[in-house]
């Protein structure tokens, strides 16, 4: 299915999933309920009351009451949703928002569904903390407590397990970050570092979309719409049993979006791309489950950059071209994961990713091969120590082809292996009131040797509706590919012959954090949740280009060099709330400030830029309202304010999304969505200078989606 | 700037409004409903050797293992097996200072004597009275969830009455395979038939 190696036909695998998909839907139409072929499956579990999650801790909590207590207590009782919400990235292991030593949010397959938003970067957007932009229609700059930029490299990001992190920039290319969004069971966002766990780049945060078991996707999915941005989109799913515990899933998803708004008129960024891919799910024995999934996609991701001509071309030596880039990738993830008894489980994963772009102007082409090899084991030691290790190795294999005098890699090629393990013990200091989390993980690889990544997480829960947590931790963000290998030619003018060129330099440091952490939660009532995280984060030797002696002539260049250049601070809270005024109405709302400061710097900033370090909006609030109106229609409202970026000249700006659905049936919904609604467009993010790229703005849209269920 | 400071000014005062009104905000809000149904039972299960007496009892050694079974597929097995390797961890401090076993039995075939058997409701009446008389000289303590389970000759049925855990025992079907509950389990128990 997967067509892994050389030029993928994704495009057409793309567009013929979505049809197969949407021609087996009719025929499961027609045909028989696809529920009930798969009894075991499908059902919910005989007895109520199951045994996993909160319901297995609350045993061990119950069996040392005396027996007059056994009879007093209520037998269905309630625990705070908030509170109880699965969270799986914070130590790797199962574990609820409420024993969670990190500043966690979860975005749930409820929230997505009513968000309107029809990409991952969008809906980011309402998480408290993590700052997303758009540059133009399909290139987004999304991070974490600062440092963001269109090439962010201190973010990691995940998917299923898989990270998407593009060994080049170490950063992630958003514009092919894609699942079927009704599939996710959830998106877990953290704020701060997990390296300890999860290892280099997930410096500043953590990004994991966790898709939901075919088990839970069984049955046929199919939606398709357009609007005044959205040209048309159409996905569709098909899900079943193929046996005794083994069940499928099968997705295509379609979407072309149109330009991003250019006061001039010319630039061209839309974005159009086929995606598909399956996931089967085997529960092999109770103790035993395979994971086996793929996608693979192909689009093009439209953008205009100036690009520098020596010499020159009708007399400038820059222009700007439209610069159509192509891409396609591929993957495909196995995943064994083995109970070995109540308290412990191993896990063994790997997964091979491709991906490849090109420009079709200019000659740049980049592919990239991953294979990645990940082990985990976890156990009791004891009544009090619960562990987990884990060893990694991936090999990174590029090929790059040079666009002369502008984006150049020396050498073309390059391999890179890391080989990484990590130890971590959950320490209950008291039983259901103290625990200590301590870590590391050690990392061995090409550009630094030898990496170290600590943390200690300390998590007290007076209650179980309260919890209070501090962190200390240490992270890095060892060196990419372009880094030690990139030579960059930027023209500074279009009719002078004077260039800037970035180069990067061999023996460089990793970037460093030590990020200090307090976090408060509470269930203030059963209606009323609030979240609320400080921190402090002491960056060394971050990268920042060094300009050299200039070399006078025609042409004339000014050199910079990639060096660990940059010493930095910053701070900031967030906080974050739910409230459900009524069952049918609930509000969610957020704030979150930051503050980076340089302390050291290559540059002679004068007061003012120093006044408006970093890339990141100082101040962001959001708040939305979810109302269902009788029981067929639901009215979603969200607003935010963005701060202003004076250093990049971006203005403040408020935004309002608003999503009307009417379910007449239950399998059918409609819904129109509108997006950017207080203006007719605004600026979010410049193009990064260093690729010539040009941004667009951001304009008001309304679409309108049809979806069936059955 | 200032428009910020003023909408975090609203907001927190809506949230003090909100904490005044939610003083004790019950129902009608996003919770997760917990049915304990199956806790509750495993940690009887799981106590019932501390408060009942076994013929042999006397005669048990440390490295006999006392053992629960339960007649079929249930959830309660899980969560005994996790409560039996808690208790295995802090060292045996269930009291009968054993190693505690957990089966899985057919219902359908002969039940093999064990202290503790545990009958699910999905066990059919049929079958529940040939396990009754298949162990009717076994010192096993019959334990089921159903409410006809003490007419059919069980010995302790874990019912649920108004969101409660509601205890029956059958006192003579207990005495004829020399069975004494404590008296702490009895004062628990609002149903003794004697």
């Amino acid at each position: 299915m997967l067509a892994i190696g050389g030029r993928l036909s994704a495009s057409v695998f793309g567009f013929a999933g979505t049809w197969l998909c949407l021609a087996a839907t009719v025929c499961v139409a027609l045909g028989q309920d696809p529920a009930a072929s798969v009894p075991a499956a499908a059902e919910p579990a005989a007895n109520a009351g199951g045994d996993g999650g909160a319901g297995a801790d609350d045993v061990l909590s119950l069996v040392d009451k005396p027996l007059e207590s056994l009879v007093t207590q209520s037998v269905v009782t309630t625990a705070p949703a908030a509170m109880a919400m699965e969270v799986t990235s914070v130590t790797r292991n199962e574990s609820t928002v409420a024993k969670s030593p990190a500043a966690i949010y979860v975005l749930t397959d409820e929230m997505i569904r009513r968000s309107g938003a029809r990409s991952v970067p969008e809906l980011l957007r309402t998480v408290p903390g993590v700052q997303v932009a758009r540059i133009d229609s399909n290139r987004y700059a999304i991070g974490i407590r600062g440092s963001n930029d269109q090439f962010a490299d201190k973010l990691l990001v995940q998917i299923d397990g898989r990270s998407v992190y593009t060994p080049l920039f170490a950063g992630t290319y958003w514009d092919v970050q894609d699942v079927l969004l009704e599939d996710v069971e959830r998106i877990e966002i953290i704020r701060g570092p997990g390296a300890t766990v999860w290892g280099a780049n997930a410096v500043n945060g953590i990004i994991n979309v966790i898709t939901k078991s075919s088990r839970d996707t069984i049955g046929a999915f199919a939606e398709g719409g357009s609007g005044t941005e959205e040209h048309g989109f159409a996905s569709a799913r098909i899900g079943g049993a193929l046996g005794d515990g083994l069940t499928y899933r099968l997705y295509g998803k379609w979407f072309d979006r149109d330009d991003g708004f250019d006061p001039a008129g010319y630039i061209e960024d839309d974005w159009t791309q086929s995606r598909g891919g399956f996931r089967i799910d085997w529960e092999a024995s109770d103790c035993d489950t395979f994971t086996l999934m793929g996608d693979a996609y192909a689009g093009v991701s439209d953008f205009t950059a100036v690009r520098p001509a020596f010499p020159p071309v009708g007399g400038l030596f820059a222009f700007p071209s439209r610069l159509a880039e192509r891409v396609h990738g591929g993957n495909v993830l196995l995943r064994w994961r083995h109970e070995i008894d109540d308290d412990s489980d191993w896990q063994i994963q790997a997964y091979y990713d491709r991906t490849e772009r090109e420009h079709t102007l200019g000659g740049y082409r980049a592919d990239n091969d991953t294979v990645d090899v990940d082990f985990q084991h976890h156990f009791w030691a004891n009544d009090r120590h619960e562990i987990t290790w884990g060893a990694a190795y991936r090999n990174n294999r590029d090929r790059i082809r040079d666009a002369p005098f502008w984006v150049e890699l020396d050498p073309n090629r390059r391999a890179d292996d890391l080989f990484s393990y990590f130890v971590q013990d959950q320490i209950t200091l008291a039983d259901d009131q103290w625990y200590l989390t301590l870590g590391s993980k050690f990392e061995h690889n090409d550009y630094t040797s030898f990496e170290f990544q600590p943390s200690a997480r300390l998590l007290w829960t007076p209650s179980q509706r309260e919890t209070i947590w501090a962190a200390v931790s240490r992270a890095v963000r060892t060196p990419a590919r372009i880094n030690e290998d990139i030579l960059l030619t930027i023209p500074t003018s279009a009719t002078l012959p004077v260039f800037a060129t970035l180069a990067g330099v061999r023996d460089v440091n990793s970037e460093q954090l030590l990020a200090y952490e307090i976090g408060m939660r509470r269930q203030e009532t059963d209606r009323w949740f609030w979240d609320a995280t400080a921190f402090y984060f002491q960056y060394e030797d971050l990268f920042a280009p060094v300009p050299q002696a200039p070399v006078i002539g025609v042409p004339t260049f000014a050199p910079f060099l990639l060096l660990n250049a940059q010493d930095a601070h910053a701070y900031g809270f967030e906080v974050a709330t739910d409230y459900a005024v009524t069952p049918c109405w609930k509000l969610r709302g957020g704030y979150s400030f930051l503050r980076f400061v340089f302390d050291s710097t290559p540059f002679a900033l004068d007061a003012t830029a120093l006044a408006h370090e970093g890339d990141s909006p100082r101040n962001q609030l959001y708040a939305q309202s979810g109302w269902d109106i009788g029981a067929d229609w639901k009215l979603d409202l969200a607003w935010r304010y963005v701060d202003n970026l004076p250093a990049l000249g971006i203005p403040s700006y408020n935004a309002l999304d608003a999503r009307l659905a009417w379910e007449p049936t239950r399998n059918v919904e409609v819904a129109i969505v509108g997006r950017h609604l207080l203006d007719d467009h605004h600026p979010e993010f410049p193009a990064s200078p260093f690729v010539g790229g040009i941004g667009t703005l951001v304009q008001h849209e309304v679409y309108g989606v049809l979806t069936w269920r059955y | 700037m200032r428009t910020v400071v003023a909408v975090v000014a609203v907001l927190l005062s809506m949230t003090g409004v909100l904490a005044q009104d939610e003083a004790d905000g019950i129902g009608d809000a996003p919770v997760q409903v917990i049915n304990r149904e199956n806790q509750f039972k495993a940690v009887f299960l799981f106590n019932f050797g501390h408060y009942v007496t076994w013929p042999d009892d006397d005669a048990a050694t440390a490295d006999d293992p006392f053992v629960i079974a339960v007649a079929g597929k249930h959830d309660v097995v899980a969560l005994l097996k996790r409560v039996a390797a808690a208790r295995k961890r802090k060292g045996g401090k269930d009291g009968i200072e054993r190693p505690v076993e957990i089966r899985e039995l057919d219902p359908a075939a002969a039940p093999p004597p064990v202290h503790i058997l545990f009958v699910p409701r999905t066990v059919p009446a049929k079958q529940v009275n040939a396990l009754v008389s298949a162990l009717s000289d076994s010192a096993t303590l019959l334990v089921g969830e159903d409410e006809a389970f003490l007419d059919n000759g069980g010995m302790i049925n874990l019912g649920v009455k108004a969101n409660r855990m509601h205890i029956s025992v059958s006192l003579p079907a207990m005495s004829n395979v020399s069975l004494k509950p404590d008296s702490s389990l009895l004062r628990i128990t609002p149903d003794v038939r004697k």
